[in-house]
């Protein structure tokens, strides 16, 4: 018989105590990995709820310091500019000062509010203003530019000036264009992307490859949240610039759940290095502890089979050597016993064969003893006949 | 004394060194040319546009050409003769006329360019077509024999008449008329010698050109669609000549603004007397368009003298406001600032626009509401030119009728009246707005002289040349 055939398995014990190890060790493991996944998780949030929020205190001090720009700008032109204004078209003069003052957006309106001249939209003259307005006299608007062919309705930040041009009382208006180019540079400069929502003409104003400009009917109530654009994930960050115009800026989610992603990797990998060492080192373990007992049950084994020389080597003074060491004993006792058995029964099956031969002794003397006493009778009941008889 | 003489003919030699113009014109030399457009081929079509016009007129000859009184002059035809009370007319090719490939321009080459000429797209081939015997069934592939037009010797050309045309032949100087070989080589004044469609086109002075070689030595024509681009071209003189540069000129375009009449807010006639009313002409040609000359007529007045029409009431416009968004396609060929200003009043009216640029051939048939054009016609005759206007919108019926009459009218004083009366009624229906005359023009280098721009708004070279 062999050893799997008595039903004994070789690593049946170890596997267990290396499951055991695993299970003992797994569960902090994971506890540790998850919690500092949290911790991470919960610092980059803020860091990128920060980020987002400095980006807007940027965005707006930039818009702020523009206003502030064009109303110097205007006060300038008006003290400096018009006094000593030339003769020539309203609308070459009106270019050649808004070159020199560096006045993208520049127009001269009438008290009836119809356009004298205009810089960046020459075409015009003459007829009524009818530039977008936000409300409460914001000094954002939307102006018409020429542009080709055309015209491009473009957000522009403004200061007015009353004047006199030509002897008549004008309004000057003049500031800077917020365009495609002025937005990209700022948010290049911040990494996020920026871009100006026009909630009253629902339109954005950001630049050409913003996926800020594909959100069509944003919600910007809350002052933050995410959003999905195309295959962009966005975590944004809105705040008024006046009445029906956010900025917005935004950074992709991406970028935090990279950062995340490696995190979790980076645990992941700890924990896994972990659980292999665990493992080896139960292997390890688990190996020196199930060595002793399977020397005893192969030990055992061969007792069974009658092999009474067999012992174990005694290699620990704690429980398993103790075991051992009594597994010795018992096979040294049972040893002892045997030889005291088969003397006894030597002796037994000396018995035996004295009483076979008693009784086998005894068996012919039987009848001849019954003859005797039959002779004996009839010797004492008759003459013995004579001897001729035989 | 005798020092006098010697010093002022000294005097003159240093001048005219000084001045190379002085000296006249010159033969060798190139000259750049750059333009909005190229065809994308140089076979004979109805040029619309000012690149297109062109690369026609470098390349291509007609049999006849248009004075600026609108009659016939010689082209390839050296002369022609009616019979048959006007019914016939007999034209001879000039005895040297050539193609560029060396082979004698024959009747037959003539003949096979006008049968392609009149089953293709034009005013002037569906109107000679109309004319000549036989010619309505040949254009509508009903018939090949076409008996209006035949070649009895190599020499001459005889077209046949139903009636007597009026005037005579002008529909021979469309570009689409032009004759060449049948390996396709033209007969115009440059041989092209390097196309790149819509591209790029070198042309090589042609020494057989019928009126003689021309000055220059070779062309160089490049296409710049953009028209900043092509705008800095010239004032960098990066190209000698530049489309829509102050230069040399003619008063041949007229800058239309058409209405669709079949769909809102045109539909309306209010609205349409509206966006008339609404437009300042003399803004529009005096101020933003240097050489410009505001008009409501719809043809330039070389071509026809319209009466006066009723001066539109500046202003009436913002009486009835409009709505809603609508599509303008503006021909590339209209200056921009000219398309911005027409869109600020629209704008001002309350309608929401937006443009598109087109090419010139696209706004003619453009599916849009609104349509602006620098309308120069295929053939600078009158009749034609109001056919062909009416072909760009829903034609009012006593507009057709007066056209009608027009081509039977044989008195040409009484014909003109008809159209003139043609063009008021066109007018009057108010889907096609007359905005202005404006100048189709090509400038650059102060080095380039004998440039011009004919009646059709076509650059000719032929006589240009360039200083040292």
């Amino acid at each position: 018989m062999t050893g799997s055939a008595v039903g004994l398995p070789r690593t049946g014990l170890r596997r267990r105590l290396v499951t055991a190890f695993l299970l003992l060790t797994l569960l902090p493991v994971a506890l540790l990995s998850a919690a500092v996944a949290l911790l991470l998780s919960r610092g980059l949030e803020q860091a990128a709820q920060d980020r987002l929020q400095a980006g807007l205190d940027a965005a707006h001090s930039r818009f702020g310091a523009l206003t502030t720009r064009a109303r110097e700008r205007l006060a300038e032109l008006v003290a400096d500019d018009l006094p000593a204004l030339g003769s020539g078209d309203d609308n070459d003069l009106l270019d050649e000062i808004a070159r020199r003052r560096e006045l993208p957006a520049l127009e001269l309106l009438d008290g009836a509010g119809i356009v004298i001249a205009s810089h960046h939209w020459p075409a015009g003259f003459g007829l009524p203003d009818h530039a977008g307005l936000f409300p409460g006299g914001a000094p954002y608007r939307i102006e018409s530019v020429a542009s080709g062919y055309g015209a491009d309705e473009r957000l522009a930040v403004v200061a007015e000036a009353p004047g006199r041009w030509r002897g008549r009382k004008v309004l000057l208006r003049g500031g800077s264009f917020v365009d495609e180019d002025m937005l990209g540079g700022l948010a290049a400069l911040m990494g996020l992307e920026v871009g100006l929502y026009d909630e009253i003409r629902g339109r954005w104003t950001a630049p050409a490859r913003s996926p800020l400009a594909s959100w069509t009917r944003p919600g910007l109530g809350p002052a933050r949240g995410e959003i999905l654009l195309g295959e962009a994930r966005l975590r944004w960050a809105a705040t008024p610039l006046c009445s029906g115009l956010m900025l917005v800026v935004a950074a992709p989610e991406g970028t935090l759940e990279h950062t995340l992603s490696g995190v979790r990797r980076l645990g992941l990998a700890a924990a896994a290095l972990a659980l292999l060492g665990t493992l080896a080192g139960a292997l390890v373990v688990s190996g020196r502890l199930a060595r002793p007992i399977r020397e005893l049950a192969e030990a055992a084994r061969q007792v069974a089979g009658g092999d009474l020389r067999v012992s174990v080597p005694v290699r620990t003074e704690d429980e398993l050597g103790s075991l051992a060491r009594a597994f010795n004993e018992m096979t040294a006792e049972l040893r002892l016993s045997g030889a005291r058995l088969v003397q006894a029964e030597r002796v037994a099956a000396w018995r035996e064969i004295a009483r076979r031969l008693a009784h086998e002794l005894k068996k012919p003397l039987f009848p001849i003893q019954l003859s005797i006493e039959t002779l004996r009778r009839s010797l004492d009941r008759e003459p013995p006949p004579a001897p001729a008889d035989f | 004394m005798k020092l006098l003489p010697w010093a002022t003919l000294l005097l003159l030699v240093f001048l005219a060194t000084r001045s190379p113009a002085a000296l006249g014109p010159r033969y060798g030399g190139e000259l750049r040319l750059g333009l909005p457009e190229l065809p994308a081929s140089l076979a004979p079509a109805p040029a619309a546009g000012i690149g297109p016009r062109a690369a026609a007129g470098l390349v291509h000859e007609t049999l006849l050409g248009l004075a600026r009184d609108g009659q016939p002059t010689a082209g390839l035809a050296a002369s022609s003769v009616s019979a048959a009370e006007g019914r016939e007319w007999t034209l001879s090719i000039g005895e040297h006329a050539r193609f560029h490939d060396d082979r004698p321009i024959l009747a037959e080459d003539a003949v096979r360019s006008l049968r392609a000429f009149l089953r293709g797209p034009g005013v002037a081939a569906a109107a000679l077509a109309r004319a000549l015997e036989g010619g309505p069934a040949f254009r509508s592939r009903e018939r090949d024999e076409l008996p209006g037009l035949v070649a009895p010797d190599s020499r001459q050309v005889v077209l046949r008449f139903a009636s007597p045309p009026a005037p005579p032949l002008a529909t021979l100087a469309s570009p689409a008329a032009a004759v060449t070989s049948a390996g396709g080589a033209g007969a115009g004044p440059f041989v092209p010698t390097v196309f790149a469609p819509g591209q790029r086109l070198v042309g090589t002075a042609f020494a057989g050109h019928l009126r003689g070689r021309p000055y220059l030595d070779r062309v160089h024509v490049e296409a710049f669609p953009d028209p900043a681009a092509l705008a800095a071209q010239g004032r960098t003189g990066r190209v000698d000549l530049a489309a829509g540069e102050a230069g040399v000129e003619a008063l041949a375009a007229s800058v239309l603004l058409v209405l669709d009449p079949r769909r809102p807010p045109f539909d309306r006639p209010a609205a349409r007397a509206a966006v008339a009313a609404a437009i300042d002409r003399a803004a529009l040609m005096g101020r933003l368009l240097t050489g410009g000359a505001p008009s409501t007529d719809l043809l330039p007045p070389s071509l026809l003298r319209a009466p006066d029409a009723p001066r539109p009431a500046v202003g009436v416009g913002r009486f009835v406001p409009l709505s809603g968004a609508v599509t303008l396609a503006v021909s590339r060929d209209v200056p921009q600032v000219v398309s911005q200003r027409v869109l600020a009043h629209l704008a001002a009216l309350g309608l929401r626009v937006h443009v598109v640029p087109v090419t010139p051939a696209g706004a003619l048939n453009a599916p849009t509401e609104l349509r602006l054009l620098a309308y120069v016609p295929e053939v600078p005759e009158p009749a034609l030119a109001l056919e062909e206007l009416l072909a760009l919108a829903p034609p009012p019926p006593d507009a057709l009728e007066r056209l009608e009459a027009a081509r039977r009218e044989a008195d040409p004083a009484r014909r003109l009246a008809l159209l003139a009366e043609a063009h008021d009624a066109l007018r009057g229906e108010g889907a096609i707005i007359g905005l202005g005359q404006a100048p189709v023009r090509f400038g650059g280098r102060a080095r380039v002289h004998g440039a011009r721009v004919d009646p059709a708004g076509r650059l000719v070279l032929e006589d240009a040349w360039v200083e040292p």
